[in-house]
């Protein structure tokens, strides 16, 4: 006889937000169905903002305004964020005063402070990428802005800026709440950082997850995100995914954009790339170091495809089996203790090795670029018994057990005899 | 004694207070809008000239100078000397010819720039030296007070 187990019945009281198939039909004492979170990123929110008209600044610190939001209504997994931004913000020479105003010309900048009211006489500097409120809910929120000028300047003129306030709406990190996540349109999340505890698989479903800067997802404790990309055509933009602490990742698809690596693995983390295409988008020139698109020390790693527009960069005591995929940046050997072995793939960027004690078994696929070694290192733990060169690799080659074959055409294949 | 007029051309830095208007709603049709937040610096200088001198033939020194300079990036403040009377001392008719030196150097046309100082500098001076000679004194045909006028002229361009 059929039996419908309660635990069925409680899912379709948590479901009933999710447009969700499942099997609720039990044929014996026990069973389990699929949870998905198919996500909708429909219905933003309703405020109000309002901002100072203009602002006068003296040398001395003083109030320059209000700031007030009346927020309304907020939808699920959203969260309204104020930002106040301007192009000439800069913290380089003076952190205090990351703010400027520019004269007529362009020419000559004061520094100037921007605080905002953050509780009792605490007031906190404005930075253009982190809000000066956030919430979840409909509330109503109010700061007084503080600033001044540093010291008058030597230049007399009108000294101006422009201040941009925006109000974002973005999906908060209780977008991840769910065990299977697929996307039916574009998200946009808010940079706030998360951490997986449990399993979690995401469908890109051909739509694009992003968010301004580079948010960093810790994936730990044995949990294991999964990444998919069923229909193609997906995108993950701006974000770095740690895994670590037992922490698992697999990759199966998706474009994955970041300014800094799209995968750390770390301190006992695991990671498997099927597919996908890695790149790094802050601008930097290629390098043998601070350009990877995948890092890891202390770990283990498995590449069986994908395509890699950056380094993959092997740390101390990392251990990586590279199936296949192509690599257009360099192969990274950092540290002692760090091993790479490479079945097949195509390598386009070289090999470096930065540290002695770094062990680089080859047995197939196509490199070009060389080997090269600095910092003192060696290429005492290269030995090469496979592949395609664009340089004669027979120093690695056990010539007892195998061949190099020069193929006249500016490469050099090794084969086992 | 001698006596220094201070005066007081410009020097001015209006710097006002905050102003605060509430116009500007942002809402989820229209989540970005902009202030300008603005800083103004007058121009402004305070130029100190010598209001007397008595010229010997040792020489006198006095000072010219100019303190709390704010100009336009890329101006520049000018004071100029101009003589009455051609740089002679003049009673009745009767006139002794002096030199007025910027520095170590001689001016020698009736009207001469004495000071310049450019933009991003907030002050400066020079050394104005007045000296007549016995040859020159007695070239004079009357017995009495004779004397000139300097007119300083403070310009930015």
């Amino acid at each position: 006889m059929k039996k419908i187990l309660s635990l069925a019945l409680v899912l379709v009281m948590v479901l009933t937000m999710s447009t969700t198939a499942f099997a609720a039909e039990i044929t014996g004492d026990s069973g389990s169905v699929d949870i998905t979170y198919t996500y909708t990123n429909t219905n933003l929110a309703s405020y109000v903002l309002t901002i100072p008209d203009s602002i006068n600044l003296t040398t001395e610190e003083s109030e320059l305004g209000t700031v007030s939001l009346d927020i309304t209504e907020v939808s699920e997994h959203k969260q309204v964020d104020v930002y106040i931004s301007s192009p000439n913000f800069d913290e380089t020479d003076d952190y205090n005063y990351p703010w400027h105003l520019l004269d007529e010309k362009g020419a000559n900048k004061v520094p100037y402070a921007l605080k905002y009211h953050v509780f009792d006489d605490h007031y906190a500097t404005v930075y253009p990428d982190t809000p000066i409120f956030s919430s979840t809910e409909a509330t109503t929120y109010s700061t007084t802005l503080r600033g001044n000028v540093k010291e008058a300047p030597v230049y007399a003129g009108n000294y101006s800026d422009t201040l941009t306030f925006t109000v974002s709406v973005l999906t908060n990190n209780a977008f991840w709440d769910s065990e299977n996540i697929t996307l039916t349109e574009d998200v946009a999340m808010v940079n706030d950082g998360d951490t997986f505890t449990s399993n979690k698989t995401l469908d890109l479903n051909g739509h694009t997850l992003t968010t301004s800067r580079t948010k960093v997802i810790n994936v730990i404790s044995g949990a294991k995100l999964t990444v998919n990309d069923s229909a193609g055509g997906g995108k993950v933009v701006n974000h770095r995914f740690a895994c670590q602490y037992s922490g698992d990742i697999e990759i199966n698809g998706g474009a994955f954009e970041n300014t800094a690596d799209v995968v750390l693995v770390q301190n006992n983390g695991k990671a498997t790339i099927n597919g996908g295409t890695f790149t790094r988008t802050d601008g930097a020139a290629p390098s043998n170091s601070n350009n990877d698109v995948f890092s890891m020390n202390t770990a283990t790693a498995e590449i069986n495809g994908g395509t890699f527009n950056g380094n993959v960069l092997v740390n101390v005591d990392g251990i990586l089996t590279i199936n296949n995929g192509t690599v257009n940046g360099y192969l990274v050997l950092y540290a002692s203790g760090a091993s790479i072995t490479v079945n097949d793939g195509t390598f386009t960027g070289g090999i470096y090795i930065r540290d002695a004690g770094a062990n680089l078994t080859i047995n197939g696929g196509t490199f070009t670029g060389g080997i090269t070694v600095e910092n003192g290192a060696d290429t005492s733990g290269v030995v090469i018994r496979g592949g395609t060169f664009d340089f004669d690799p027979s120093a690695w080659v056990d010539t007892t057990t195998h061949s190099v074959t020069e193929n006249g055409n500016g490469t050099w294949t090794v084969t086992a005899k | 004694m001698k006596k220094l007029l201070t005066l007081v051309l410009a020097v001015m830095m209006l710097c006002s207070v905050s102003v605060t208007a509430f116009a500007a709603d942002l809402d989820e049709g229209n989540n970005v809008g902009t202030i300008t937040v603005s800083y103004g610096v007058d121009e402004g200088y305070v130029v100190t000239i010598p209001a007397d001198v008595s010229v010997s033939t040792t020489g006198v020194e006095t000072t010219l100078s100019a303190s709390s300079v704010l100009l336009p990036d890329g101006k520049t403040l000018t004071v100029s000397v101009a003589s009455t009377n051609n740089f002679n001392l003049e009673y009745a008719g009767s006139k002794i010819p002096y030199t007025v030196s910027v520095g170590e150097t001689e001016q020698t046309t009736a009207t001469f720039t004495a000071l310049s100082i450019t933009s991003g500098t907030t002050s400066g001076s020079v050394q104005l030296t007045f000296k007549t000679t016995d040859a020159d004194i007695a070239k004079a045909t009357k017995s009495g007070n004779h004397t000139d006028t300097l007119t300083f002229t403070c310009g930015v361009n």
